[in-house]
């Protein structure tokens, strides 16, 4: 082969070689959400199961509101905790286990650029957090329209000489109106754009983190700080009472570090009744964007250069 | 060993070095270039959550007082919902324990955790009001120490009474858009503090909320008709509630019959006192009167004249009137039988008019009818039918 034609081989190939592919990073999301799934993690929904079909059942002597209310508050705790446990451990887990099952290697020697395997493998995971909320909202959603109607058939029951027809619609809206509503689909969407930014977080973790376990501890506490920020720092330096320097650097580094979780939590106000508006929503799904791609971009430089 | 150790040492020295401390820094950096931009949108997230209302509750020390270090990292930990609900389960046991201290505490928990879930609030409301009144009431009832009893009624019982209170005027306050809870606070000054006038400013609180049922409204309406020197306002709203269900499609409830009736009588009967036969006559007679007006003169002539002739040829006059509610007719039919000459007459309607409208009939109403059909001595067959 001439030295031309093997330059122009050359150029070809350098030609054909795009410094992102989506096609690429998708392999790399798909190939670890279906790791994660031979990992037989979807055995949760065991769990799940039994805890929502246990609070439809345990707490028959309640009022409605409230039988419904624990149905929901179950739910969406099991949910927020399943959610959060994935994105964290499942991105702890996956860097040090493709590097001791040596398919880092593989990847990396191919032309995959870093920044790509990294957000195929936060893609992965959130993909994989997505899936498990889906499959549990649909089992929640279910029992919660199965209870609503039994709940809405037992209090017409219970009405002497039969309910008129007024009393049956003046039920069937009261009973309804703690069931299932589309604004509950808004609540399991704040409890995934949380679990993104949490995995977000371990991601960054796991590019310098020595060890699995350092990674998830890291990424709790940081978890757990990201939820109390916003309330501790209202708490120590209430509105217009940042004063000192060292006040105001504390209150700063705190903020600036950490990721707000709290701004998440808005399924406690869904799940009694209240409604949120669609810009709101908008911007929790925007500051999400936001935050995973800086914490890809911060993941990335990190890892860029690292000796593995 | 040594050789294998050295080896190892410098691996980590290469690695350390290798990790560049340029991207160390830029790292952080873009970290906090990142922060000082989202700060200022999270914060103007967080207003926007504030203003619709999904930021009632914050930490305080009393919620870290009254939650264990587990709940209080859990509320923290965006499970505040299910730690409520916990609390409320907590509270359950301590009602079936009869414990009202710790209903009491956990009440208040769970109100401070979701102060936006009225079913919070008004199961604290009942526990406190009703369910604690009650036992320190039943309690007190048989209670052998004179002492003890003496506690109960006048320390226990009205302690419990304004904590349930307490706690539905709170709740109303966190949730005006509900009509539960200000309904709440209006039974209980209506059927503990026996207080129509504050229970009536209540409930109207409470049928102006979106989602009040018409009972409240007709609660109100009631309430009003028992204060005292609120007569005209309250025959004001029960007259225009008894119009709008008589001839609405609601139907129309005894109580608002009732009611209606007793304020007529009471309006009739002061303006009888009050004003002259010749007034009242023009006052009936004029341009656009009302039966209420005749309903005047008819008293004045019953109560003050006491000319029985006359005020039977009012009420005829009442009957006429196709706005004028049922009762006169038996009304018209009582006064009727007060003359033995025509009592036959008055019973036979009397009998056909209970059986086709029974409502119109109150308790005074059958005695007198039980009394006119002895003596007149009717059968007990006849009277069964």
């Amino acid at each position: 082969m001439s030295a031309d034609k093997v330059k122009s081989v050359k150029d070809d190939l350098v030609l054909q070689h795009k410094l992102f592919s989506l096609s690429r990073v998708w392999a790399i999301a798909f190939n670890t959400f279906t790791q994660l799934v031979r990992m037989k993690v979807f055995y949760f929904m065991l769990i799940f199961s039994v805890l929502i079909i246990g609070a439809n059942f345990l707490f028959l002597n309640f009022t409605f509101e409230q039988e419904l209310k624990i149905l929901k508050d179950v739910s969406f705790g099991a949910m927020t905790l399943f959610a959060s446990i994935f994105s964290i451990v499942g991105t702890a887990l996956l860097i040090p286990k493709d590097i001791e099952d040596r398919t880092l290697y593989t990847i990396l020697t191919k032309p995959v650029p870093r920044f790509e395997y990294l957000v195929g493998k936060l893609i992965g995971i959130i993909f994989l957090v997505a899936v498990s909320l889906v499959l549990m909202s649909f089992l929640f959603f279910a029992v919660l329209y199965f209870r609503q109607h039994g709940i809405l058939a037992e209090e017409i029951k219970m009405i002497r000489g039969g309910a008129t027809d007024a009393q049956k619609e003046y039920l069937k809206e009261t009973i309804f109106a703690q069931g299932v509503r589309p604004e509950l689909i808004l609540g399991v969407l704040a409890v995934f754009l949380k679990a993104a930014v949490a995995a977000g977080v371990a991601l960054v973790v796991s590019t310098f983190a020595s060890s699995t376990l350092f990674t998830i501890i890291v990424s709790l506490v940081v978890y757990f700080i990201g939820h109390a920020q916003s309330l501790a720092l209202e708490y120590y330096f209430p509105e217009g009472q940042i004063h000192g320097a060292l006040q105001r650097f504390i209150a700063g580094i705190v903020a600036v570090v950490f990721p707000n979780l709290q701004m998440f939590n808005i399924f406690d106000g869904l799940i009694t009744g209240q409604s949120i508006s669609t810009t709101l929503m908008f911007r929790l799904i925007g500051l999400t964007g936001f935050y995973l791609t800086i914490y890809s971009m911060i993941s990335w430089i990190l890892f860029a250069k690292k000796e593995l | 060993m040594d050789i294998i150790r050295k080896e190892r040492a410098l691996s980590i020295v290469t690695k350390l070095k290798s990790y560049s401390y340029r991207r160390l820094l830029l790292s952080l950096i873009i970290l906090g270039g990142f922060g000082f931009v989202r700060i200022p949108i999270e914060m103007n997230t967080e207003k926007m959550l504030k203003e619709q209302g999904f930021r009632d509750w914050s930490p305080s020390m009393s919620a870290r007082e009254q939650l264990t270090q587990a709940s209080f990292v859990g509320s923290i930990g965006g499970f505040r919902s299910l730690i409520a609900s916990i609390y409320d389960l907590r509270a359950h046991q301590a009602f079936r324990d009869k414990d009202w201290a710790s209903v009491e505490k956990f009440r208040g928990v769970t109100t401070s955790l979701q102060p936006r879930f009225a079913k919070h609030w008004d199961l604290a409301a009942w526990d406190l009001a009703w369910n604690a009144y009650a036992y320190y009431r039943n309690k007190s009832e048989w209670a052998e120490d004179g002492v003890e009893s003496w506690q109960m009624k006048n320390i226990m019982m009205p302690r419990y009474l304004e904590k349930g209170l307490e706690f539905a005027k709170q709740g109303a306050e966190w949730v005006p858009e509900s009509y539960r809870l200000s309904m709440v606070v209006a039974d209980i000054y209506s059927q503990k503090y026996n207080d129509p006038e504050l229970a009536s400013q209540w409930y109207l609180k409470s049928s102006q909320a979106d989602d009040a049922p018409p009972y409240v409204f007709r609660a109100y309406a009631t309430h009003l008709a028992r204060c005292e020197g609120k007569e005209e306002k309250a025959y004001e709203v029960t007259s225009s509630l008894y119009r709008s269900t008589r001839f609405g499609t609601r139907a129309l409830t005894l109580t608002v019959r009732r009611d209606m009736e007793r304020l007529e009588d009471h309006i009739a009967l002061s303006a009888a006192n009050k004003m002259s036969l010749e007034q009242l006559e023009s006052a009936a007679l004029s341009n656009g009167s009302t039966y209420l007006d005749y309903a005047k003169l008819g008293m004045h002539l019953l109560e003050v004249k006491k000319d029985l002739k006359a005020t039977l040829a009012v009420y005829r006059e009442i009957v006429n009137d196709k706005n004028a509610p049922l009762f006169y007719s038996r009304k018209l039919l009582m006064l009727l039988a007060r003359n033995p000459a025509n009592q036959e007459q008055a019973y036979e309607a009397l009998k056909k008019l209970l059986k086709r409208s029974p409502e119109i009939f109150r308790r005074q109403d059958l005695i007198e009818f039980t009394k006119l059909e002895t003596s007149l001595g009717a059968s007990k067959n006849n009277r069964e039918k």
